[in-house]
């Protein structure tokens, strides 16, 4: 018991300033945008990165849960899919059903993820690279390949609908990360998805259920992706069968720059929230400069390098 | 903190690895690419980048990752930093459609190539859409097909194995469509197969192999295939296989240098070209808008058919062959 508190507390130190470097990163881009760009800190500008980048960041905050469960969940950018042609097929006939439909879809998406996963033992990278390749394929069938239109004008002003100045999906992202940060800090479900990530015997031994938290971290991901899809096809205004493609790797790189580990059991999903907006923030930026696209990868790739390395510096 | 100041130091590097700052009085135009995936898309930019330069104009631009949303994003990107036009290429014409309001709330007209959006072209500050026919040059197509038949054999017959484009695409309609409206009053030119190869050489060279098979040697007399990529793939299965006798008869779209050599070379019978050629209409499309001149709201683009079964043919072919080699064109 002692023993675990004493790593308890040294986990929290560490995060503490993994936090201030994470920080510092986020002024130093904030500085870089306003240098380069008297556009950068402009209102519209602002809003356009939310705007524009706002799928991404839904999905972040479910993989962000994944990852400290110390699995990974690929399949996300094809439920994003889905949900916009389901969206687009069943609007005409009720919004709401259409709503209710794509949530329904995609948490049982995820739970299927999740007991799959939970029977069959396999990895999750491989588990959830296949159901990636099937949920595109159902998305695919639905819409027969093409975009689907349907989704209602009133909905697709959505996305673009600012409350006193600030683009609703603002609030909509404080209030998914306030979730997902009160879930996993405060409810003894989210606490347990700690445990089953860091040490997963160890949990099994403290009478932790493991298959039910894992399938419960699967279904809060499918959630998440359902919620990103809503927005995403608010954003593109029909359905896109083939759209969404490699938002996966978006959300995870938000999710490990915010600190998030591959080998689980550790991630602040406020951390996930901040490296959003670094990658956000840095991709408007290179835009703004007019680098080339054959470039700007190597930006992210550097941040990625820089923020996991310093932290894997230290632990060492 | 030593490592702090090293993470900024790479930061700042980067931010200044391309100097910003335009502080000339010439237009600035934004151009919006939808992906730079294939080498269409590449050929498409630099011609934009070319006549940009050519014509007097200043020029941003950036690609979307073949993604709606991300298009979207850019778009907004381009806008805020008050372009006095907007050329785009836009991913799919629903999706893209809000950019005309936004360029109708910013006041800055809005050119699109290749693909048109929903929105009339000609309306508010969506002022022309220049694009290629696609029916059009696989009618041209296929009457030429015919012709051959008839110089070859003597009389309108002959069987034609088709590979299509990506299933479903504008594109891969219009060319099919076209390419059988010049066939139909030729009821002894048969289509006797038809397949998609998705656009990529090696789907072309697949879907060859397997006509190759099903269809032995004095059995098929054209192969017609929706893009280069798919002809030079389609040519490497005949090659492989042997058939010699279809050599030089096939007929493709797109018009790229690999391919346009082997029309020089006889291994094609004829390409009719969908070069991604949009920059001069376009710019010339939009500093004529900007001097308070009339802009035709659609215009459509002419596509030459290379091949050297006339002289007259075989000059021009040649002579633009040459020229893509002298300017290192890929397109």
């Amino acid at each position: 018991m002692l023993q675990n508190q004493i790593q308890i507390k040294h986990k929290a130190g560490r995060s503490f300033s993994s936090n201030i470097v994470l920080l510092l990163v986020f002024a130093a881009v904030m500085l870089i945008g306003a240098l380069i760009s008297p556009l950068f800190f402009s209102v519209q500008n602002m809003r356009n990165i939310i705007v524009g980048a706002a799928t991404f960041g839904i999905l972040a905050s479910g993989m962000t849960v994944i990852l400290i469960a110390g699995e990974i969940d690929l399949s996300v950018g094809s439920q994003v899919a889905l949900t916009s042609v389901l969206m687009a097929t069943l609007a005409p006939i009720s919004l709401t059903l259409a709503i209710v439909a794509s949530i329904l879809a995609t948490v049982t998406i995820g739970i299927l993820n999740g007991v799959l996963l939970t029977k069959t033992k396999m990895p999750s990278f491989v588990l959830t690279l296949s159901t990636m390749g099937i949920v595109r394929s159902i998305a695919l069938v639905i819409g027969n390949g093409q975009p689907v239109y349907g989704v209602p004008r009133s909905y697709s002003n959505l996305a673009n609908t600012t409350v006193g100045g600030i683009p609703l999906v603002a609030f909509l992202l404080v209030a998914i990360y306030l979730f997902t940060w009160f879930f996993l800090k405060y409810t003894t479900l989210g606490r347990s998805i700690y445990s089953v990530g860091s040490n997963s015997e160890a949990a099994r031994l403290t009478g932790i259920n493991i298959d039910r938290i894992t399938v419960a971290a699967y279904a809060i991901s499918g959630l998440m992706a359902g919620i990103a899809g809503l927005y995403y096809t608010s954003y593109v205004t029909l359905g896109l069968p083939d759209g969404a493609v490699d938002y996966e790797t978006e959300a995870i790189t938000a999710a490990i720059i915010g600190g998030a580990s591959f080998f689980g059991g550790e991630g602040v999903v406020t951390n996930t929230l901040l490296g959003f907006l670094i990658v956000a923030i840095v991709k408007n930026i290179l835009n703004l400069m007019g680098v080339s696209p054959f470039v700007q990868p190597v930006a992210i790739g550097l941040l990625i390098i820089i923020a996991v390395g310093v932290r894997t510096m230290r632990k060492s | 903190m030593r490592r702090i100041s090293a993470v900024l130091l790479v930061l700042l590097l980067v931010s200044f690895m391309s100097a910003a700052g335009f502080a000339s009085d010439r237009p600035l135009i934004a151009f919006s690419q939808v992906a730079m995936n294939h080498p269409w898309r590449i050929a498409m930019t630099n011609d934009i980048v070319y006549w940009a330069e050519v014509l007097g104009v200043d020029l941003i631009w950036n690609e979307a990752e073949a993604d709606a949303a991300i298009q979207l994003t850019k778009v907004r990107d381009l806008l805020l930093q008050e372009p006095d036009a907007l050329i785009m290429s836009p991913f799919q014409a629903t999706a893209l459609d809000p950019v005309k309001e936004m360029c109708d709330e910013a006041g800055i007209p809005l050119v699109t190539i290749d693909r048109s959006i929903d929105s009339e072209p000609g309306t508010g500050m969506y002022i022309s859409f220049i694009g290629k026919d696609n029916t059009k040059l696989a009618r041209e197509l296929g009457e030429f097909v015919a012709n051959y038949l008839y110089e070859t054999y003597g009389e309108y017959k002959g069987n034609i194995v088709e590979i299509q484009e990506a299933v479903g695409s504008s594109a891969t309609i219009e060319r099919y469509n076209g390419f059988r409206e010049a066939l139909e009053q030729y009821p002894d030119i048969q289509i006797i197969a038809t397949q998609s190869g998705h656009g990529y050489r090696v789907e072309g060279t697949k879907v060859m192999e397997n006509y190759l098979e099903r269809f032995p040697a004095g059995t098929i007399d054209i192969v017609y295939t929706h893009s280069d990529e798919m002809g030079l793939g389609a040519l490497q299965a005949i090659k492989a296989a042997g058939r010699t006798e279809l050599i030089g008869r096939l007929v493709t779209v797109d018009g790229q240098r690999a391919a346009i050599e082997t029309v020089v070379n006889g291994e094609h019978l004829a390409v009719s070209d969908y070069a991604p050629h949009f920059g001069e209409a376009a710019i010339k499309a939009i500093l004529a808008y900007l001097a308070g001149e009339e802009v035709e709201p659609v215009q459509m683009l002419d596509s030459n058919l290379y091949h050297m079964t006339t002289d007259e043919g075989a000059n021009f072919t040649r002579n633009y062959y040459n020229r893509m080699l002298a300017e290192d064109l890929f397109y």
